[in-house]
């Protein structure tokens, strides 16, 4: 699956591609080298890519620690992507993985930018990604919550 | 902790709550969209750079299709040994297979991958599989995958027959499965 994601990266000009085979030496090499971005297997020897992503998150001195990830992932079920978001995944890219999806989900990571949350339960993307209105920014948000206190007040 | 609006007939004056402690909000870098610009990537979403992809593709076609068959023959040898454990490596020989056939365009080789990992899915480590129908399933991928190898020679393959090799085997999955008492 690596040589596959690897090509078509370097079909679209991908140009610097760093492989590794385990998620721990993933770690290793995230630890000091500040990536664009990561693609990462769901289904990998030893660590899985969940457990990658959690430990990138939570690792504040890595290089990459708040580098954009991108899941690949044959599990479609509610579960595993939830399990997914909450430990700090950007995007999930289905598997069977084509070039257009792939670039696609690589597209989702440069025009909608994410903010990120260092939180004690969690690290990662903002997991809100709906243009709610009422939920357009934290301030917006925490403005909504003062009016309700203020209207039980009232 | 709120900051309350004061009175006297004012209008309420909105406050911002604080952050709960330990909770940092930090803004993206920014630095993938300097390097790459707003648009680039969506000029790359075009049938022409998509086709030159896929071609890029092509050339890996040979190893997958040798990575396939070596996933194939070492679900054959689990299955055989039948040893404690080996239900872990069929899944993932049958989850790798799965994933790859269908970057390659080997639909029925994919679809049998599948129902190996419908049958195995949520069945415990020590769980006795049933030998036959896994054999079955991978006797069926090997002649989907060699039809494969047929129509890219340029030969007709009998689609037809796969159908109906999968239908049966995806009819097998499930009476075995509520056979097991894992049935939906």
């Amino acid at each position: 699956m690596r040589a596959i994601i690897a090509t078509v990266l370097r079909a679209y000009g991908g140009r610097r591609i760093v492989e590794r085979d385990d998620g721990p030496s993933a770690l290793e090499e995230l630890g000091t080298n500040p990536v664009d971005f990561l693609i990462i297997d769901f289904a990998m020897p030893g660590m899985d890519g969940v457990q990658v992503a959690r430990q990138l998150r939570r690792t504040r001195e890595a290089a990459s620690s708040m580098s954009p990830i991108i899941l690949m992932t044959a599990h479609t079920d509610r579960r595993r992507i939830e399990e997914a978001r909450d430990a700090g995944i950007n995007e999930i890219l289905m598997k069977p993985v084509s070039p257009k999806a792939l670039v696609e989900r690589i597209g989702f990571i440069i025009e909608r930018p994410r903010r990120y949350i260092r939180a004690p339960f969690y690290v990662g993307p903002d997991r809100r990604r709906r243009d709610d209105p009422k939920l357009a920014t934290a301030r917006r948000r925490r403005e909504d919550l003062v009016d309700d206190v203020l209207m039980e007040l009232d | 902790m709120v900051d309350a609006a004061s009175g006297g007939g004012a209008a309420p004056r909105k406050a911002v709550l604080p952050l709960p402690d330990g909770v940092e909000v930090l803004a993206p870098s920014g630095q993938l969209q300097r390097k790459l610009g707003g648009n680039s990537v969506r000029a790359l979403l075009n049938p022409a750079t998509e086709r030159a992809a896929l071609q890029s593709l092509e050339t890996l076609r040979g190893n997958i299709e040798r990575v396939l068959g070596e996933r194939l023959t070492e679900i054959e040898t689990l299955v055989r040994a039948r040893e404690g454990g080996s239900m872990a490596g069929i899944y993932a020989a049958a989850h790798e297979i799965r994933g790859l056939a269908g970057t390659f365009q080997m639909e029925e080789l994919g679809s049998a991958a599948n129902l190996l990992c419908q049958y195995l899915d949520g069945a415990g480590a020590e769980h006795r599989m049933d030998p036959n129908l896994i054999t079955s399933i991978t006797v069926t991928a090997r002649h989907c995958m060699a039809q494969a190898e047929l129509a890219r020679k340029g030969g007709k393959p009998d689609r037809e027959l796969m159908a109906e090799l999968l239908a049966e085997c995806r009819q097998a999955v499930g009476v075995v499965r509520q056979r097991e008492g894992r049935g939906e």
